[in-house]
């Protein structure tokens, strides 16, 4: 027996590390929030107080439905640009397919508080679109409010739609139109009883993430929404506000911003399950090359689509170059703004790269192993940590950043203020993703691998460290990229946990924003841009040369 | 006893996969574990490999009790089912790393590698990769990476069943001179009764986790203990007794062949399609035989002979396997058709439990 232990050590030790990491960085936190949900605001009673005051107070209710209009908008929206981009893409040859599928991935990494704030440079108030528009009779609506949201979520998010839907698309075999076409199904009739059915488990996955990312973000309607509240932006706002009684309103409105987030989980993976199919993919479909009219609006319909998604990143790097005078755009280009932010925000730059790196490197070790551990070794314990280790898919940061700081404010472990909370809150953010990239790379290697390995003398972690790494390098490549980028630009989580010395990027360029200092905000983004292109090209040089996002 | 196998026993959530499981295999022996896919004969081999423990029970190899031993210690080579070559290494590297992993000095690995892939026919292939190799090539590098460690015992899982089938057939008559020249002692898994026989020193046919008998592939073939052994290994004809009778030509020339106090309703009678011999002058009979009689229900011409579908008693349908030298021997549908099995082929088994019973002389 205490040789069997010796023998299977490192993999439970692995997976005891698991479950602490879990239950101090998420559920000790998430428990705070609970505990703090239930303390009654002005009395100080504990009960379900403050649940009845938000449903009672229209106050609450409207941002709750707030929250849910823009994020069934931004889903909508994601569909309405996703699905069709997917089937023009797929379906039909158009021109440099390749390179709008680079950019839509590019346009979905970049911040989402950069594209509102992009939207504002072109469309707000003062913005050069508006101006140029009703210089030529057009008023458009206000962008400030849903619309905006709206708008700014739809061209976010809908990469997700579309690359979900190719991937269905391109998994759907063949024969299964033809078969219909066989028996004298119409075209349309086709389409519409074959292709969209099979189709729809994937287009409904990427819904289900641009509904799960519209609901947390916070940075978009902060920038965009005016007087627009949504449950994120209240949830912050009521934390940081000096009033004592608002925290405890802020751990109640988190919670229930997590139950809609499982509502919706909950319902997607219903929908997934009653319809899933299985295809042994004999033969793709053909690439049609359409002519005349259909071929123009179908090149016509996906360059805009990627265009308005890729906009918003021209202005900001063209609005980076535009001297300033103060707050305000000047005349010509010069690097103004580059000099301002090197001359200022130095420190910001070095966190940022430090924070994120030293996050990835623990995002990387540890999302590999605790990958391992759930695909190899299936036991009990390891099944409970498989559903623990996605719990921080369902948390928005906003809520994790008040859960981080309610939890480690206090004995016994006090870490806000430091850099610490800071890498702590990247970290438990982006571990899911990359178990997941490690865990789907794993299980297309053959466990025999590692057990031929075994059997030929390699002890259990010699076998992982020569067989199974080496297999998985490629998804582990991209899979630290993207954690890598969605760390650096982080902001929802990290604006609520930093001090004056641990400021991040992210939150310079929000502050910046905020406070109308578009010329440097525009610079340090494009800076946070460039960033995140070399690592995609990086990525595609030394990876799979594949986006692992989902 | 080279490996001894001790009431051994593993249980998966809701499945028997072993029960008692007593099997010795001697020094330098080919044995087989056969059986249909879920009859536990991977989980054993699995077990002795180190790759699943056992619930009760013990396994020793040479004298040593491995019960506790990590499966990187017990010095089992194992070929898998799909040849699990590491794709990121070339053949040579593949070969070297039981090597590497025993501390063996350079020079001598590179010795014994390009020894060991001699013998499979594999020099020549030492710096390609595995996506440039065929499936039986890929299988030559699994075989001899296994083998270069010197095992004390060799584990094969069902290492033929991806590969086409001729190359099964040249292979596995490859692997059995390898495992003589080298005297090895191997475990070879399969469902392929077939395969079972032409390799095997001795066979333990299995299911549903129980060893139904162990013995040659004579033995098995020949002399099954009960009804799953007989229609596992070969084909086998089956009649319940009273049907038996209704076919038989003489139903008293039948019955005298019944071992004692054996009643016709409650065994069957069985027999191979191969061990029946068709009739071919009317008047002829054979004094040690039984002699059934049908009609043709389908001749299927197969190169080496005829096998018959016969019609028999009350819509039974047997099948009979018959060489034939001449066109025109072979019979037309709906012909009538006799013929015979000497009374020492037929084979009873009791038409409940499904074990033999054996005629009270000999065996």
């Amino acid at each position: 027996m205490l040789n069997w232990i010796r023998q299977h050590g490192f993999w439970t030790l692995i997976s005891v590390i698991g479950f602490l990491v879990m239950i101090i960085l998420v559920l000790y936190p998430l428990f705070n929030i609970v505990i703090q949900s239930f303390i009654g605001i002005e009395t100080e009673k504990v009960g379900i107080g403050n649940y009845i005051t938000f449903f009672k107070n229209p106050y609450y209710l409207k941002t709750l439905l707030n929250s849910l209009v823009v994020s069934i908008g931004g889903t909508l929206g994601a569909i309405i640009l996703g699905v069709p981009l997917a089937f023009f893409t797929t379906r039909y040859k158009i021109f440099g397919t390749p390179v709008l599928s680079s950019l839509a991935t590019l346009a979905l990494l970049t911040p989402p508080f950069l594209g509102a704030y992009a939207w504002i440079v072109m469309l707000g108030r003062n913005g050069f679109l508006r101006a140029g528009l009703s210089a030529i009779g057009i008023n458009l609506p206000s962008v400030y409010g849903a619309f905006g949201i709206i708008l700014v979520y739809s061209l976010q998010y809908y990469p997700f739609v579309f690359l979900l839907t190719v991937n269905g698309l391109q998994t759907i075999d063949r024969s299964l139109e033809e078969a219909a076409a066989n028996i004298g199904t119409t075209p349309f009739r086709r389409f519409y009883k074959i292709t969209i059915p099979l189709v729809t488990p994937s287009i409904t996955s990427g819904a289900l993430l641009a509904f799960m990312l519209s609901l947390a973000n916070f940075g978009t309607p902060q920038i965009i929404g005016g007087r627009f509240r949504v449950l994120p932006t209240m949830a912050y706002n009521m934390y940081t506000s000096e009033i004592a009684d608002r925290p405890a309103m802020a751990s109640t409105i988190s919670l229930i911003l997590v139950f809609v987030a499982s509502i919706a989980i909950f319902i997607q993976k219903y929908a997934a399950k009653r319809r899933k199919y299985t295809s042994n993919l004999l033969y793709k479909s053909a690439v049609v090359k359409l002519e005349g009219v259909k071929n123009f609006f179908a090149h016509f319909v996906s360059y805009l689509i990627v265009f308005l998604s890729t906009l918003p990143m021209a202005v900001v790097v063209v609005f980076a170059f535009k001297n300033t005078n103060g707050p305000v755009f000047a005349q010509g280009f010069g690097l103004d703004s580059f000099r301002q932010v090197s001359r200022e925000v130095p420190l910001a730059i070095a966190n940022s790269f430090w924070f994120s790196i030293v996050a990835v490197i623990l995002i990387v070790i540890l999302g590999t192993l605790f990958g391992f551990i759930i695909t190899r070794r299936q036991n009990a314990m390891n099944r409970i940590l498989d559903t623990l280790l996605m719990t921080p898919y369902i948390i928005p940061g906003t809520v994790m950043g008040i859960g981080l700081i309610v939890a480690f404010n206090k004995p016994p472990i006090i870490l806000y203020g430091t850099w610490a909370i800071i890498i702590i809150a990247y970290f438990i953010r982006r571990l899911p993703y990359s178990v997941r990239s490690a865990a789907s790379i794993l299980q297309q290697i053959d466990p025999d691998l590692e057990d031929a390995a075994i059997s030929l003398g390699a002890p259990p972690a010699r076998a992982f460290r020569k067989i199974a790494i080496p297999l998985m390098m490629p998804g582990i490549i991209s899979g630290a990229v993207m954690s890598w980028i969605t760390s650096i630009n982080e902001l929802s989580a990290s604006i609520l946990l930093y001090v004056g010395n641990t400021v991040t990027m992210p939150i310079r360029i929000y502050a910046w924003i905020l406070g109308g200092y578009f010329g440097p905000a525009a610079a340090l983004a494009t800076i946070l841009l460039l960033a995140t292109g070399l690592a995609l090209l990086m990525m595609n040089i030394f990876g799979k040369g594949k986006v692992d996002i989902l | 006893m080279y490996v001894q196998i001790d009431n051994l026993s593993k249980n998966f959530p809701g499945v028997k996969a072993l029960q008692n499981v007593n099997i010795t295999i001697n020094e330098g022996e080919f044995f087989t574990l056969l059986g249909p896919s879920g009859c536990g004969k991977t989980t054993l081999l699995r077990i002795i490999a180190g790759f699943y423990q056992q619930d009760t029970g013990h396994i020793k190899i040479a004298g040593d009790l491995i019960d506790t031993v990590p499966p990187h210690r017990r010095d089992i080579g194992m070929v898998f089912q799909n040849y699990a070559v590491f794709p990121h290494m070339s053949v040579e590297q593949n070969v070297a790393f039981g090597l590497e992993n025993r501390k063996v000095p350079k020079e001598e690995i590179s010795t014994r590698v390009s020894e060991v892939l001699e013998m499979v026919q594999m020099n020549g292939y030492e710096k390609r990769t595995p996506e440039k190799l065929s499936g039986g090539q890929q299988q030559r590098v699994g075989l001899a990476r296994a083998l270069v460690i010197a095992p004390r015992l060799l584990l094969l899982d069902e290492p033929l069943s991806n590969l086409d089938a001729k190359l099964r057939l040249n292979m596995r008559e490859e692997i059995l001179d390898i495992q003589r020249r080298l005297g090895t002692t191997a475990v070879y898994v399969t469902h392929d009764q077939e395969e079972a026989l032409v390799i095997s020193d001795r066979i333990a046919v299995m299911n549903l986790g129980v060893v139904q008998q162990v013995g040659t592939p004579w033995e098995i073939y020949r002399d099954p203990i009960n009804e799953f052994v007989s229609s596992f290994v070969g084909s086998m004809n089956k009649l319940l007794g009273d049907a038996a009778l209704i076919a038989s030509k003489s139903p008293k020339e039948l019955s005298s062949t019944f071992p004692p106090g054996t009643k016709a309703e409650s065994c069957k009678i069985c027999f191979r399609p191969t061990d029946a011999k068709i009739m071919s002058g009317k008047a002829e009979t054979h004094p040690e035989a039984v002699h059934f009689i049908g009609k043709v229900k389908k001749a299927l011409f197969i190169g080496s002979g005829v096998i018959y579908r016969i019609l028999v008693g009350e819509g039974h349908i047997l099948t009979v396997h018959s060489e034939i030298s001449e066109h025109n021997d072979i019979l037309d549908e709906h012909e009538p058709i006799e013929f015979y099995v000497e009374k020492e082929k037929l084979l009873f088994f009791n038409k409940e439990t499904g074990e033999r019973i054996r005629s009270t002389k000999g065996e």
